[in-house]
């Protein structure tokens, strides 16, 4: 990996070096976060916190630092590197690493024909909540305690080339992510995307190539002065599902004691993210989405999947005679790392209002809610900039509420605070 | 032959009063097309911008911005102060607008009451003609400061930011001296003076609007033109798509 690094520094020198003029330009973000978690006493997942050791703070520092290097009128090299550093209390290992989110060279050959090559963060689509047409980001690690639009943001990006061209009204891409040995380890990735405008409305259109196949499907308009509708969907041909199956019953026939193990099954699937936008004039806006995930567990598959977990929990409390602990808590291991908490089920709706300012605050007030067992997760953001532009101090939150065996009500924790200082450059 | 006459004269009087009326629009809206000409200086150009807004005559943000304009239905607005907004683009074509963050790579589109520069709407940065999105219905002569000028009544086309707007051009010079921006119900929502009247590219131009919020009283803008520059910039360059490949 470094050795990669190392290579496409000698390329970008050996470059500006030939260069007759080099143009540096760059601003970034520096973040101080603190996070005060709560977790639950009674969660069926985490019993006796078997699972995760509770902790009360964590802190978080990162750089977010952009740059764009342009040697030429038609060549420029653009970088995003993420250095972070991380702590959790009472616990003396600490992680630090810095992430190259992007390091990539842009290039246009004709005016309208742009090429780009290195690692870059691609994000497509227009919902907020939920992107199913984001086949490249899909899968990828985010920060849960960012606002949405901003876990896209904060991610690594894939090792790509590609190609766009403009013509009138429309662009065509395509973007090809190789597989590269114990760099890039997923099999070598194609995505082509046409974009173009029907009259007033956005359309754009993706068929995405890998070891299965993906198609995309964006489509956003304005409806006079204040209302905003947006449509994201993404087809798979084969989307992975895991649940939980019975390996093996221990112990005497009918004991009713099992090891259990992941199942993998492949099966073609829609997801689907419809909603809007409304402004009121006094600027407050209010963003409402319905994300549908048809490869997402079905009533049975999560009552199933619960009760699972129950009857484990019930046996690594009181472990039946013969037995030891040890297997039910691999088995709740299993469960939790099943755990996608947001899209295990099929239907949700995400409910935001914010208002930029409210006195000299900027309030959001953002709720993901579960349709099917009515867990949600509440999440207040409130910002207050110390110095317009350079300098804000946020405050947010994540609330998890739901009964015992819901999605939302299985999280460990509870819910979490986030003090947040940013400074900006 | 009483009726014949009768009727002769009343088509004369028709046709001549149609002349009138078609004549009469004609003149306003080449008042309005002078006065656009005044504002901007090509059909193409680009330009930067400071946008200092006041509470109480206090200072309370300054935000500079770099206007690329395409014809008149395409302009982008590149924020490049304060740090926080560096990176940041307004896209508007026609009655569309993207907003678009260089980090998050992915143009989002925002209705036209979704305002990010405070108390200036993003139209009054992003369009800088008025014959665009408005129809002058009819004016009339009034005199302000000694000066005669015409009161020019327009109405928004479709989709405009501000239902209707009067505006004061001055009669001689065909100069915009003030605008006053209304909503759907008829209440004056702001009051914009062009000032501090510069020569730029061969014609004597405003290089300052100050905007006075008559909601919230106590609160103005002002925003400054400076170093216009006649510039021809393919069409693509106002594609959503390609703001990922701007500087």
């Amino acid at each position: 990996m470094k050795k990669h690094i190392r290579f496409l520094f000698f390329i970008i020198f050996y470059i500006a070096r030939y260069s007759y003029a080099v143009q540096i330009d760059y601003n970034g973000t520096f973040i101080l976060r603190t996070i005060k978690d709560e977790f639950r006493t009674d969660s069926i997942l985490n019993p006796n916190f078997a699972l995760v050791e509770p902790y009360e703070y964590e802190y978080n520092t990162y750089l977010n630092f952009l740059s764009n290097v342009c040697f030429t009128e038609s060549l420029e090299l653009r970088t995003k590197i993420r250095p972070y550093w991380s702590k959790i209390e009472n616990k003396d290992e600490y992680s630090n690493k810095v992430y190259f989110d992007e390091l990539y060279l842009n290039f246009s050959l004709l005016q309208n024909l742009y090429i780009s090559l290195g690692k870059q963060n691609l994000i497509t689509g227009v919902g907020l909540s939920y992107n199913p047409s984001d086949f490249f980001g899909e899968k990828k690690d985010v920060d849960t305690n960012l606002k949405k639009e901003e876990q896209r943001y904060y991610r690594e990006g894939d090792y790509i080339i590609r190609c766009e061209l403009f013509k009138d009204n429309m662009s065509f891409s395509v973007s090809f992510a190789p597989k590269i040995y114990s760099v890039q380890d997923l099999p070598n990735r194609i995505e082509t995307e046409v974009s173009l405008m029907f009259g007033n409305t956005d359309l754009s259109c993706s068929y995405f190539y890998s070891d299965t196949q993906k198609v995309g499907l964006n489509i956003s308009k304005t409806i006079g002065e204040k209302v905003e509708l947006h449509c994201e969907t993404g087809y798979y041909t084969s989307v992975e599902k895991k649940l939980l199956k019975i390996k093996t019953e221990l112990g005497q026939p009918n004991s009713n004691v099992y090891e259990y193990e992941i199942e993998q099954s492949y099966n073609q699937g829609i997801r689907n993210v419809i909603g809007g936008h409304y402004t009121t004039s006094n600027k407050t806006n209010f963003i409402i989405e319905y994300f549908y995930n048809q490869t997402g567990y079905t009533k049975e598959e999560w009552e199933k999947f619960v009760k699972i977990i129950e009857s484990n929990k019930e046996y690594f409390l009181s472990p039946p005679v013969g037995f030891n602990q040890e297997l039910f808590k691999y088995n709740l291991y299993l469960a939790n790392s099943l755990m996608n908490y947001g899209y295990m089920r099929q239907h949700y709706l995400f409910v935001r209002i914010w208002n930029p300012e409210v006195l000299v605050f900027d309030i959001t007030c953002g709720m993901l809610l579960n349709l099917e067992d009515k867990s949600f997760v509440f999440l207040p953001n409130i910002e207050y900039k110390i110095v317009k532009g350079f300098f804000s101090l946020i405050l947010s939150g994540n609330f998890l509420h739901g009964d015992q065996n819901s999605e939302f009500g299985l999280c460990p924790v509870k819910e979490y605070y986030n003090l947040e200082l940013r400074v900006y450059f | 032959m009483k009726k014949i006459l009768i009727l002769i004269y009343s088509v004369l009087f028709l046709y001549n009063f149609s002349y009138t009326e078609d004549e009469n629009r004609l003149n306003l809206d080449e008042i309005l097309k002078k006065v656009d000409d005044i504002r901007a200086p090509s059909n193409h150009f680009k330009c930067e911008l400071e946008i200092v807004c006041y509470k109480n005559d206090k200072k309370t943000s300054v935000k500079k911005f770099e206007l690329y304009v395409g014809d008149e239905t395409k302009s982008l607005v590149k924020f490049v102060y304060p740090y926080e907004d560096k990176g940041k683009f307004l896209l508007m074509v026609e009655e569309n607008l993207w907003f678009y963050n260089k980090g998050t790579k992915n143009p989002i589109r925002i209705t036209p009451q979704q305002r990010l520069l405070g108390e200036v709407s993003n139209s009054d940065v992003a369009r800088v003609v008025y014959s665009v999105d408005y129809t002058p219905l009819n004016a009339e002569e009034v005199v302000i400061d000694d000066t005669r000028m015409y009161k020019l009544f327009l109405k928004a086309k479709t989709k405009a930011a501000y239902d209707s707007i009067t505006l004061f051009v001055d009669k001689e010079t065909y100069k915009p001296y003030k605008v006053e921006f209304y909503t759907v119900g008829g209440k004056l929502l702001k009051t914009a003076y062009y000032k501090n009247y510069q020569m730029i590219l061969d014609k004597e131009r405003p290089t300052e609007t100050e905007i006075i919020d008559e909601i919230r009283k106590g609160n103005r803008s002002v925003m400054k033109y400076s170093n216009f520059e006649i510039k021809e910039f393919p069409s693509y360059y106002f594609q959503k798509e390609h703001l990922q490949y701007m500087k």
